[in-house]
């Protein structure tokens, strides 16, 4: 047992921290206030050119072949900072599934782009009646000679309006068991009959409608098998969830510290700091936990999920209660004079909100726990998934 | 007892809201952050049509009760126009006040401070005489303050002290206005989750979205239970400031449990600024930070329970 990370882990987070000094700017970050997308192109291509956008990849593939449990620190570093992360996080989704199941013709066209920071891609699974329930969308993929004609439309389809292409989950078998008949398409969003509108939600971050009207698309879109989108999801869905969570907790505890070290802020403020401190470092370990048993065969599928349950519930409970001991001076904006660290926490507060919803909702990710972790049958009415 | 509000103040709370209807509802909130002209322009006047602006708490019980409804149903489509402010004033005060702010600590923005010619601010436990608010600037946008401006306190307005009871009243708007926002809130998840479907059934058929409704509705109540039982202790003459502090302290508690549970029940939607929930939540922080947040209420409230005894179920002699 040594939780030390080792000299090499250590160094890679101070050139971060470095890093995020030099390239996270305030015309980065207004750009990203101004736009309310969660990546900007300037940052990201500052990123690739350090060779962290898929370094955990095979050299082949454009990557460095580092330890999973690198490109986590660094995504640690950029998102307790506050860094514009949302397309990185996206695309390595997207990459790590074309990895396991692409061809080799798509690995090669897409994996080294990703990695230049060239390519940037979008999650389209979630549809205004599919939500939790994911396997019931209905945007339709159906073959039109040797490709494709997609049809349907997408809700919440983050970046979609900067992106090169959707991750699309469409039904390309209406007659098959809802989860045998789907598949994946990587979508270019420069197709014609590809439309986006934006949505605007309570943190101030835009995400997307997406229309598909008679998209064509070649079966060179198609990622993996026929039939095999669900299962690809799931694993792709396990990435997803993790340890980024404890990042924001860390950012909130140093945002509301920051504001506590110059005043008398009394006793009960130091409580609720104590608490939210104690909450971040569990939400550390559990997302280690996680990250370390990723890189083993199980893919890590329950430990990510706990780690997002607590430190989703967590940053929620300790955003609110921090934001409630700052007092009026915490609502004002970034930015405001006067405003309570510099407006952080109540962006964080309101950030914090999609938490317990985005990437599974609390309720659904519990249910996965009670089954995988404790070994509990399947609820008579549990999701299904 | 009699647990049924009068007559007339029905009557008036059900004016009050078709009036808000007509105006929009919640859309009246989302438009005013664009073009704040409505709140005295638009939703004023329409206010004023149905007569509530001259209500006085204080007065007798059918006006008291019609006040306390009128400003519930403000609340319920939170109305950028401070109802509870103005009502706050005490009517012989009027020609010359138009709100009454009361305000704990150093004071740097309060809501809608732009729409009045004279407001005054009255410090929780310090001097009772009302000081001049006086707005330094413009709006500051803030999501979560939609209508903050900032002020500075100046020198008294006038030379009479706010009497006790009006003080105390402040707080029991506010408590109504919180328990209409509310009630909107828990209606509305209740009737999402009757209609949104996942896993082929109704997402009200969970256990887990189940438990959640039925916290919020429990949440509520106890809002509703201990507002109306405060305005009658109120009203009587019978309360203390640790009442008043006691039902700020449940009204912070109930807003917090009904947000959250709401916020998980509507899901990603329940997200988008187009949607209500989003709305009424953003235009409810002010409201659950001033005069004081929860934790500063709590300490408060055990001041105010030490200098005047609390009674209730059981009775706590003062220290
Ligand atoms: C800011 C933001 C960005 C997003 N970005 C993306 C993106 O890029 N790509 C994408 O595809 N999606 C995205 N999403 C969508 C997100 O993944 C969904 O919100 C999520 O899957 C939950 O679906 P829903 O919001 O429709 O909630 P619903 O599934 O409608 O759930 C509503 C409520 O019912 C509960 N519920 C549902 N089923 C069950 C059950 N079986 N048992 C118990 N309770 C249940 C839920 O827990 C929740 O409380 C984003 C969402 C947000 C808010």
């Amino acid at each position: 047992m040594d939780f030390a990370a080792g000299a090499e882990a250590e160094a890679l987070r101070a050139e971060v921290r470095a890093f995020v000094r030099e390239h996270l700017t305030a015309d980065v970050l207004g750009r990203v206030a101004a736009t309310g997308d969660y990546h900007d192109r300037e940052f990201h291509a500052a990123l690739a050119g350090r060779g962290w956008v898929g370094a955990h990849w095979h050299v082949e593939d454009g990557g460095r072949g580092w330890d999973r449990a690198m490109t986590d620190i660094i995504y640690e570093e950029l998102a307790s900072a506050g860094a514009p992360t949302e397309g990185l996080a996206i695309t390595q989704i997207v990459g790590e599934a074309v990895r396991r199941v692409g061809t080799a013709e798509q690995r090669r066209r897409l994996l080294p782009p990703i990695c230049r920071g060239e390519l940037l891609l979008a999650l389209g699974y979630t549809e205004p009646g599919s939500g939790s329930d994911l396997a019931s969308v209905r945007t339709r993929a159906a073959r039109d000679g040797a490709g494709w004609v997609i049809s349907g439309q997408k809700i919440f389809t983050t970046l979609a309006g900067k992106a090169d292409h959707v991750f699309l989950l469409a039904r390309t078998d209406p007659d098959a068991p809802k989860h045998a008949g789907l598949t994946l398409f990587l979508v270019p969003t420069a197709a014609e009959g590809f439309s986006v509108a934006p949505i605007f939600t309570l943190s101030g971050q835009r995400t997307n409608v997406t229309y598909y009207s008679d998209v064509r698309v070649g079966d060179e879109a198609r990622v993996g098998a026929e039939g095999q989108g669900w299962e690809i999801v799931n694993v792709a869905l396990a990435f997803e969830r993790g340890g980024e969570f404890a990042a924001q907790l860390r950012r909130l505890v140093t945002a509301a510290a920051t504001w506590g070290r110059g005043r008398d802020a009394g006793a009960g403020f130091h409580a609720r700091l104590g608490r939210a401190a104690a909450s971040a470092e569990v939400a550390r370990l559990l997302g280690v936990q996680a990250s370390w048993s990723r890189s083993s065969a199980a893919a890590g599928a329950v430990e990510g999920t706990m780690a997002k349950v607590y430190g989703t519930e967590a940053l929620l409970r300790e955003s609110r209660a921090l934001l409630d001991a700052t007092g009026v001076e915490g609502l004002l904006n970034r930015g405001a004079a006067g405003a309570a660290a510099a407006g952080e926490l109540q962006h964080l507060y309101r950030e914090s909100q999609i938490a317990t919803i985005y990437g599974g909702t609390s309720e659904v990710l519990l249910t996965l726990i009670a089954q995988q972790r404790l070994g509990l049958p399947r609820g008579r009415r549990s999701t299904g998934a | 007892m009699k647990r049924e509000w009068a007559p007339a103040a029905l009557a008036l709370r059900d004016a009050v809201r078709a009036v808000l209807a007509d105006h929009g509802g919640v859309e009246i909130a989302r438009s005013a952050e664009e073009r704040p002209r409505v709140r005295g322009d638009d939703l004023r006047p329409a206010l004023e049509s149905v007569g509530v602006l001259d209500l006085d708490p204080l007065g007798d019980a059918e006006e008291s009760e019609a006040a306390m409804l009128a400003v519930r149903a403000c609340g319920a489509v939170v109305a950028p126009w401070p109802l509870a402010r103005a009502l706050s004033v005490p009517v012989e005060w009027r020609a010359r006040c138009q709100a009454i702010y009361v305000v704990d600590g150093p004071v740097s923005h309060l809501d809608h401070a732009d729409l009045f010619e004279s407001a005054g601010a009255v410090p929780l436990g310090g001097d009772p005489l009302p000081r001049a608010v006086a707005p330094t600037g413009s709006r500051s946008r803030a999501p979560l303050d939609p209508f903050g401006v900032p002020v500075e306190l100046r020198g008294p307005a006038g030379a009479a002290a706010l009497p006790d009871r009006a003080l105390l009243m402040s707080f029991v708007l506010d408590g109504f206005w919180v328990a209409g926002a509310l009630e909107t809130v828990a209606l509305q998840a209740a009737g999402y989750a009757g209609t949104r479907r996942q896993f082929g059934r109704p997402i009200g058929r969970f256990g887990e979205i189940r438990w959640r409704l039925a916290d919020i509705a429990v949440a509520m109540d106890g809002l509703d239970e201990l507002a109306t039982y405060t305005w009658f202790q109120v009203h009587r003459g019978r309360a203390t400031l640790a009442d008043a502090l006691a039902l700020r302290l449940g009204m912070l508690e109930a807003a917090d449990s009904v947000l959250r549970h709401a916020h998980q029940v509507f899901g990603a939607i329940g997200l988008c600024e187009e949607h209500d929930l989003t709305v009424l939540d953003r235009h409810l922080a002010p409201v659950l930070l001033r005069p004081a947040s929860l934790s500063r209420t709590r300490s408060l409230l055990l001041e105010a329970v030490n200098r005047h005894g609390f009674r209730g179920t059981f009775d706590v002699p003062r220290r």
